[in-house]
């Protein structure tokens, strides 16, 4: 099973579909396995509870003596009945000074100085994903050779273009054939041309993305190139 | 694998551009050439690509380097290999729809922000 994200795209004639994007470069990750070669998948687990966390054992044991001691003796950071249990999906929720569940709590940005002092904070700004937009995308129609891709930006990630049913196959072919011919890459983004920053994951990075197909005889390979910076040198470096 | 810093290496090349789409880019370095042969000079600056060993430090992993120039200048690119596969309509594609938790960190502020998806213009 693939774990892949979904991508709304446009074709030269306009017309848009929602596909799925293979994140093709897990596919050469290292793989890691025990000795008798089954291979090893990592679990999450729990270490501690909201009881016998190192916040709560502090507050609990004011001098630190008398923490030693009570870890030597009584074993107060480990609840036998939860700890070492693998936990399955969790939600991620935050806490305040005292342990206890912040349910609408106002997330900020703070930020600190060379010196560790905290200088301003202010509010946590959202930038949500933009792949799946409510908007139909819009083809850019922006062409570029590979060859002037591959000097002009770092090309730091790529994902698969693959269809889920027979429709998308027949769009996204159209759309790798229309790229095979001039043997080149359009460059797919947002906003209203199309030309504008891809975000994959809320608050994620910004990349420019250029979209690269081809045609064999009847199979097609359609590539989301996404280049995290252009190949170019700040001037004050020079 | 030693090393490739401070031992000589040798390009190999040129390479077609689409040998470096069968890769991703890890790191990019710039490059300030001490002395540089012409004709490499002008290789690179006609759009040449050139395949090269590069290991900042001993490694297991041999991930492929190459040297490509550009209007800036010139550039090593450090790249991971991709496995892209051609596809037909009747290919099954196995499908997971939910992404790992630790990919959507920001997900759950995102009552604090902006509804507007649409992304902007650069």
């Amino acid at each position: 099973m693939i774990r892949m994200r979904r991508i709304r795209l446009a074709d030269p004639r306009g017309r848009d579909a929602t596909v799925l994007l293979v994140p093709v470069g897990e596919s050469v990750k290292q793989r890691y396995q025990d000795t008798e070669g089954r291979p090893v998948r990592n679990v999450r687990r729990i270490r501690a509870t909201s009881d016998t966390c190192p916040d709560a054992l502090f507050a609990r044991y004011s001098d630190p003596d008398d923490l030693a001691r009570a870890l030597i003796s009584g074993d107060p950071e480990i609840d036998m009945e939860t700890t070492g249990r693998t936990t399955g999906p969790c939600d991620r929720v935050h806490l305040d000074g005292n342990g206890q569940v912040q349910y609408a709590p106002s997330v900020v940005e703070a930020r600190f100085g060379p010196d560790g002092l905290e200088k301003d904070r202010r509010a946590l700004s959202v930038r949500p994903s933009n792949i799946v937009t409510p908007a139909p995308p819009v083809w850019s129609g922006l062409l570029l050779p590979r060859a002037e891709v591959v000097r002009s930006y770092a090309l730091t990630r790529a994902y698969q273009v693959v269809h889920s049913n027979a429709l998308e196959y027949d769009f996204l072919l159209g759309i790798a054939a229309y790229l095979d011919e001039p043997q080149s890459m359009v460059q797919v983004g947002s906003g209203r041309r199309g030309v504008g920053p891809l975000i994959l994951e809320c608050n994620g990075p910004r990349y420019r993305g250029f979209l690269d197909g081809r045609v064999r005889d009847d199979a097609m390979r359609l590539v989301l190139y996404l280049g995290a910076f252009e190949l170019a040198v700040p001037d004050e470096r020079l | 694998m030693p090393t490739t810093l401070g031992r000589p290496q040798r390009p190999i090349g040129p390479v077609p551009a689409d040998e470096l789409l069968e890769h991703a880019v890890l790191k990019a370095y710039f490059l300030l050439p001490v002395v540089i042969a012409r004709d490499l000079h002008d290789s690179l600056a006609g759009g040449d690509i050139y395949r090269v060993a590069f290991r900042s430090r001993a490694s297991v992993v041999d991930n492929p380097a190459f040297i490509l120039g550009n209007g800036s200048g010139i550039f090593l690119i450090q790249c991971q290999p991709c496995i892209f596969e051609f596809i037909r309509l009747d290919q099954p594609v196995l499908v997971d729809d939910e992404t790992d938790d630790e990919d959507e960190l920001w997900d759950d502020w995102q009552m604090h922000g902006s509804t507007d998806v649409t992304g902007g213009e650069q």
